[in-house]
């Protein structure tokens, strides 16, 4: 008999000690709560002091020449020594010797060509990120700039272009000739394989679009239209970047195991500085939010909320001006999206200091930067109009063709619908001018990007888009285990263009696909 | 519980979930040896022997169907086990009742 009983407080025993180590696992590791990509990098320096530096506005790029049609640009990339950290430089890669590189304005209608020169001691390829551009100026990530004679003194590396790249020689010009509307795009490295790492040692940029539209509605320009470029990143003990290679030489690309998922700096940078300090007029300001972080997702907030809350009024997503403004109190932005909002700071007491916090952050990386409102009173005639454009609907019951793309880890690899990228292999060979549905189907968090043309997003899970999916939109956040839809029409260039995650980490380790468009 | 974590985006998770599942085929070999030794003694009857085995192939199927992302299986299959396993627990309480 008290064998028998022995044997029940045995599995009643067993029975207790599963469930209390289960609450204690999911309780200890958060995982009663959402999950966020990506694995904390740490720094081994100090971290620098928090709204100490002033928020730098990135120069603008003046053209080298111009003519009847078209801007001409210069872009060296090269290697530069930043002032990011108290008295200990930080050698960069970067854009014309400056992080974020100089920001280029064109006007919508009108060619411009930049030519890149690269003094970098590594291959590179740009990319116009939301740019309505031909395939061999899209940054095709076999289509390598080699580094210009006497700088290479590189390491070795691998091309990976496998024949299907288009190779240059120290300079490459691109031509974009900006048959797209007004819009916040960005330029940045795509080569194959070390986008990651290129993008974290600096090569990141804007490069507005402007267009009749946009500047005749009052909405604040000049001083008062920022762009606010979002990243984090980690520092070495000698100042230099922080980055889980794998590889240290660059034979093989990709991270470490444990940052498979994404790496996550521990200092918040905006526009390059750390935790910066912006002094603004009590008026109404234009920031041109974009997360160039390899992983972090933000979800951003101002502190204090203004009297009445909806402070953050969204004018426009990825692919420019939205149809009427959308108000919010907080905003989630994945990597590579954009949101275009404006912040009337007329609406808080002179002298508040108004935090930009993230709520997906913790400890320093819950903070982004500081707003100090000043006292004086200024002249603002701006304003955000009830109406700002006018976006006709894809007919997504009209589509042709509905496509299923699946974002998923498979042994190892991140892949979509179950191949790591391969060049010159296309999943999708869409016809021009047709709108399609596309299912995007995702394991964990994958923003997803789409090149040549921006797309709606129809729904998420069967049901509406988030109230961050409105407008035109190149990039789309994908949750875990979610199902997104979006209608995508593509239109006037033939060609091969990319399809691909853009957590960094996971696009380096082949989560990328090539769609090829045909004729009409 | 670890496959709802994966599912929610928690990317450890899903190591985690590859170990336990490793830990329960060792469980299920272990019970499989253990009920062949005991119905050899004649101390059990053979129906044990079978579920027993039935469970280790199951669970050794779902590693391998979870590896190669079969889910549309994997699940059903794994709440099936869940299920099986719950009588098997249910059975040795009531054993141990008389």
């Amino acid at each position: 008999m008290s064998h028998k009983f022995s044997r029940r407080r045995l599995l009643g025993a067993g029975a207790a000690a599963a469930v209390a180590g289960s609450a204690w696992w999911l309780t200890d590791r958060g995982l009663l709560g959402q999950g966020e990509p990506g694995r904390l990098l740490s720094s081994q320096v100090p971290a620098p002091r928090p709204f100490q530096t002033l928020l730098p506005i990135p120069a603008m790029l003046t053209p080298t020449r111009t003519d009847e049609t078209t801007d001409y640009y210069e872009i060296t990339q090269r290697p530069a020594m930043l002032d990011i950290l108290p008295g200990l430089p930080t050698p960069a890669w970067t854009y014309h010797g400056s992080f974020p590189g100089p920001t280029i304005r064109s006007r919508s209608g009108r060619r411009t060509v930049v030519r890149h020169r690269n003094e970098l001691p590594q291959p590179v390829v740009v990319h116009l990120h939301g740019g309505h551009t031909p395939a061999d100026s899209d940054g095709y990530p076999a289509d390598l700039i080699m580094p210009v004679a006497g700088a290479a003194a590189s390491p070795r590396f691998s091309p990976h272009g496998h024949g299907h790249g288009a190779t240059a020689d120290g300079q490459r010009d691109y031509v974009y000739p900006m048959r797209q509307r007004a819009a916040t795009l960005w330029y940045h490295d795509h080569r194959h394989g070390y986008t990651g790492l290129a993008v974290w040692q600096g090569l990141a940029g804007f490069h507005l679009v402007h267009d009749a539209e946009e500047d005749a509605l009052p909405l604040p320009r000049g001083e008062r239209d920022i762009p606010l470029m979002i990243t984090d990143r980690s520092f070495a003990a000698d100042g230099s970047f922080r980055y889980p290679l794998t590889d240290p030489r660059l034979g093989v690309p990709g991270v470490t195991d444990a940052y498979m998922n994404g790496v996550l700096g521990d200092t918040i940078l905006v526009n390059g500085a750390p935790w910066p300090l912006l002094n603004v007029d009590r008026a109404r300001y234009r920031l041109r939010l974009l997360n160039a972080s390899n992983t972090r997702r933000y979800r951003i907030e101002l502190d204090p909320q203004p009297p009445g809350g909806d402070a953050l009024i969204q004018i426009g997503s990825d692919g420019g001006l939205l149809e009427r403004p959308i108000t919010h109190d907080t905003l989630e932005i994945a990597p590579a999206e954009r949101f275009d909002i404006v912040v009337d700071f007329s609406r808080y007491r002179p002298g508040t200091q108004v935090r930009l916090v993230n709520h997906l952050g913790s400890g320093p990386t819950a903070h982004v930067m500081r707003f100090d409102v000043s006292g004086a009173t200024v002249h603002d005639d701006t304003a955000v109009p009830e109406r700002l454009s006018h976006i006709i609907p894809l007919d997504a019951a009209a589509a042709a063709v509905t496509r299923t793309f699946h974002f998923q880890l498979r042994s190892g690899d991140w892949t979509i619908n179950g191949h790591p990228y391969q060049p010159g292999r296309p999943l999708a060979r869409p016809r021009l001018g047709a709108t399609e549905r596309w299912r995007l189907i995702s394991d964990f968090h994958h923003p997803v990007h789409v090149h040549l043309d921006p797309f709606q997003v129809i729904s998420r899970n069967n049901g509406a888009p988030s109230r961050y999916d409105h407008g035109w939109k190149d990039t789309v956040d994908l949750r875990p285990s979610e199902a997104v839809e979006i209608a995508v029409r593509f239109t006037d260039y033939t060609g091969t263009f990319m399809l691909h995650c853009h957590n960094l980490e996971h696009e380096d380790m082949a989560m990328m696909a090539d769609f090829t468009t045909t004729p009409r | 519980m670890l496959a709802g974590g994966f599912l929610s985006g928690h990317y450890d998770a899903l190591a985690a979930h590859a170990v336990i599942g490793g830990v329960a085929a060792a469980a299920m070999l272990l019970q499989t040896i253990t009920s062949l030794v005991l119905w050899r003694k004649a101390a059990i009857p053979s129906w044990t022997v079978r579920v027993s085995l039935i469970q280790l192939i199951i669970t050794g199927a779902l590693i391998v169907l979870g590896q190669q992302r079969i889910l549309g299986v994997h699940v059903p299959l794994a709440v099936l086990l869940t299920v099986g396993v719950a009588l098997s627990l249910l059975h040795a309480w009531r054993q141990g009742r008389r």
